[in-house]
Formats: structure tokens, C-alpha cells, sequence
């Protein structure tokens, strides 16, 4: 899968580096922002922390 | 993977864009994506632990910060270098605002905003005027009586009993009120615990509510407790660990030690009794009267125990021993040591 991702990526090493840590960065901000918050009450089991 | 040296390309491979790699079987190539969708997994369960225990931390201290300074806007009220709230801005009630007050308690029966009714006929007109944040919630409610009465009533379903109607959780008459902003964390007052100033319980934001959403802001007022100062138990859950984690520190209170509760007109003095560690489902805990006191106003602090496990609660009772107005000093409790 990221060997497929790697080689689909345009121009140099450098390039693709920098593109590959981008698509990581917004991967964790959205995990961040949004699918963490969701869900988390469905991870911790009871309401009450 | 195939085996390195059984399938050798390298030479002769124009199609491959990496030469190190030999052309995969199709077999090694499920597999390999499998697991790479295990890796995968693995580090998002990793981020979560970092989210957790790292990212809520700070977003809290982020959303605490900007909560604080957007209440004590809407109080009129500054806070020192201390962290302790001075006065409220004195509410001047102009003519032509009154009127409108005096209608609100004539339709405080039916309709939601009832508590603002409540405090226009307890506190004096200049309460209906006041942001649903700042509505005192000490002063609203219709009948102590019936209220301790009720509460006093056993309900296995306390966390989330139906919303009573002297708990302020309504928004404003300032803005409109939408359904976004209805469904927004109110904060209603701030908490604070001089022996666990150091570990930052200190001007802490109760929320009303003990949702999610609110317990990421602040310490939550348990829908459908007592109001803060009032006859009953006022109930408080709060975070343990994450989320700025206000009760972490929990297990440091000593009985004697003094809870001060902050609302907009109000300074509520609390000391503390009793602590106990009791299973999840115990709501007993949060009934008007869980421990045998003298005080028939309450307060109660729940948390989950012990630290990164939500296996127990970790609960602390205490009982109102004044109240001050805000417009006065503040309470010297807040300076004592231990």
C-alpha cells in the first residue's frame, strides 16, 4: 500500500518525501480534531471518568 | 515479502520504479498490505494514547483560557494575578428594561427560561437581565422544600434525571437562542481548592453537565443536583486523568480542607468530611443526602479511580459553611494553608 502511494507520488525523492509527511500531517490533525473526540466516549467504557 | 535473491530483477526491471524491490507474488503482495494495514492501526492506536494523554491536556488549558476570559467578560468581572475573581460589574436596570423582566416571570411557568423567572421574583429585576451564564442558580429555586423533598426521593437513574427546572442551563436573553447555542457547554461558575492550588485546581470551570463535551471544559454540575449553595447535594464529577484532569489530585484533599465554589454573585465556601471509594453504579452517592451532616447543603466531587482506570469512583463530601457576596471580599479561606 505505501509502496503503491510511493510510487504513484510525482517528481524527485525530495519532493515526494516532503508531499508523503504533508498527506501524515493532516492524517493527524484530522484523527486530532475529529475521529478522536468522537471516539473516545465509545473507547472509555463508562460516562464517568 | 519473497525471499530476497529468489526473484532478482534488479537488472533487467524497467518496469519497477524501485529497484531495490523485487516484483512481488500476488500472494506477498495481500499479505504485505495486511500488514501493512496492521502497522497502520498500531500507530493510530498510539496517536489516540498520545491524544489522550498529551493533546487533551492542552487543548483543555486552550478552551479553559478562552472560557474564562469570555465569562468574566460576560460578569463584568476581572480576575487577579492570583487567579481569584473580583466583583461583578454592578447591573444598572434601566426603565426600559424592567418591564420586560417583570414579563418574564408572568410566563415563567411554561416556558424554559422559568429559572430567570425564579430569580426576578428571589433576587430583584436586575437578575432577568443577566447572561444565562451568570444567572445565580442559588437564587432560583421555586420551593427548597419541595426541591430537597424530591431529591431526597431515591433514583437509580441519577447521573442523567430529567433536567429540573432551577438548573440554569438556558442560554441568554442577549442572543437569540438557537439550537447550536443550546446545545452549547455552559459554564456557571469556578472552582476552587486552596490545598490543590498548586496542582492547578484553582479557578477551574464548572459546566453544567457531565457529558462529554462539558467534562472536556471543566468540572461538570450534575444535571438535576442541587444548584451551589442550595438545600441539597451539589454534585461535581470531573476528570481524573486527560482533559486537563481538574480532580487528578484528588486523593490529596484531608478532611477540614476548603472546596470554594465561585458563581457570578456568589463566593460558596464548602469544607470537606468525607471521602470514599465506591463502584461506578452508586448513585447514592449524589443523593441530597449520602452522608449523615449536620448541613443540609452539600457538595459532592466525583472522579474516577484509581489513576487511568475507570474501574471506581473516587468521591469527596463536604458542606457549605458560608456564603459571601462577590461584591465583597473574597472568601479568606482561598489564602489559607493547610
Amino acid at each position: 500500500m505505501y509502496r503503491w502511494i510511493w510510487r504513484k507520488l510525482p517528481g524527485p525523492w525530495a519532493l515526494r518525501a516532503l508531499l508523503c509527511a504533508a498527506a501524515a500531517a493532516v492524517v493527524v490533525i484530522v484523527l486530532f480534531t475529529q475521529v478522536f473526540p468522537a471516539i473516545e466516549p465509545w473507547i472509555n467504557q463508562p460516562s464517568l471518568p | 515479502m519473497t525471499q530476497p535473491g529468489t526473484n532478482r530483477h534488479e537488472d533487467d526491471a524497467p518496469l519497477s520504479a524501485n529497484r531495490r524491490t523485487p516484483n512481488p507474488s500476488p500472494k506477498s503482495r495481500v499479505l504485505s498490505f495486511v500488514g501493512e494495514i496492521f502497522i497502520t492501526l498500531g500507530v493510530v492506536l498510539g496517536l489516540f494514547i498520545v491524544w489522550q494523554n498529551w493533546w487533551t491536556d492542552v487543548a483543555n488549558e486552550k478552551v479553559v483560557k478562552q472560557e474564562r476570559s469570555a465569562v468574566l467578560d460576560d460578569w463584568g468581572a476581572t480576575m487577579g494575578p492570583d487567579g481569584i475573581i473580583g466583583p461583578p460589574q454592578p447591573i444598572v436596570v434601566s426603565p426600559t428594561t424592567q418591564p420586560r423582566a417583570v414579563g418574564a416571570t408572568g410566563s415563567a411557568i411554561t416556558k424554559p427560561h422559568a429559572h430567570r423567572g425564579a430569580a426576578v421574583v428571589v433576587g430583584g429585576p436586575q437578575f432577568a437581565q443577566t447572561h444565562s451564564n451568570a444567572t445565580p442558580v442559588f437564587l432560583t429555586m421555586q420551593d427548597p422544600i419541595a426541591m430537597a423533598a424530591k431529591s431526597l426521593l431515591p433514583q437509580g437513574r441519577l447521573p442523567v434525571p430529567k433536567p429540573t427546572k432551577h438548573v440554569a442551563n438556558k442560554p441568554t436573553s442577549r442572543k437569540p437562542s438557537t439550537s447550536a447555542r443550546a446545545k452549547k457547554v455552559q459554564t456557571i461558575g469556578f472552582m476552587y481548592a486552596p490545598a490543590l492550588r498548586k496542582q492547578r485546581l484553582w479557578a477551574t470551570p464548572i459546566v453544567q453537565g457531565t457529558s462529554e463535551r462539558a467534562l472536556a471544559r471543566g468540572v461538570g454540575h450534575y444535571a438535576g443536583s442541587a444548584a451551589f449553595g442550595g438545600i441539597g447535594n451539589a454534585a461535581v464529577a470531573g476528570h481524573r486523568t486527560t482533559h486537563g484532569a481538574p480532580f487528578r489530585h484528588i486523593d490529596s484533599f484531608k478532611r477540614g480542607d476548603h472546596v470554594i465554589v465561585r458563581v457570578r454573585d456568589k463566593w460558596f465556601v464548602y469544607v470537606l468530611d468525607r471521602s470514599k471509594i465506591v463502584r461506578p453504579k452508586e448513585h447514592w452517592v449524589l443523593r441530597a443526602r449520602p452522608i449523615k451532616s449536620n448541613s443540609g447543603r452539600l457538595l459532592t466531587l466525583t472522579t474516577c479511580h484509581p489513576l487511568h482506570s475507570a474501574a471506581r469512583r473516587f468521591v469527596w463530601w463536604g458542606h457549605l459553611v458560608r456564603t459571601l457576596p462577590a461584591s465583597g471580599p473574597a472568601p479568606a479561606e482561598l489564602k489559607m494553608k493547610r
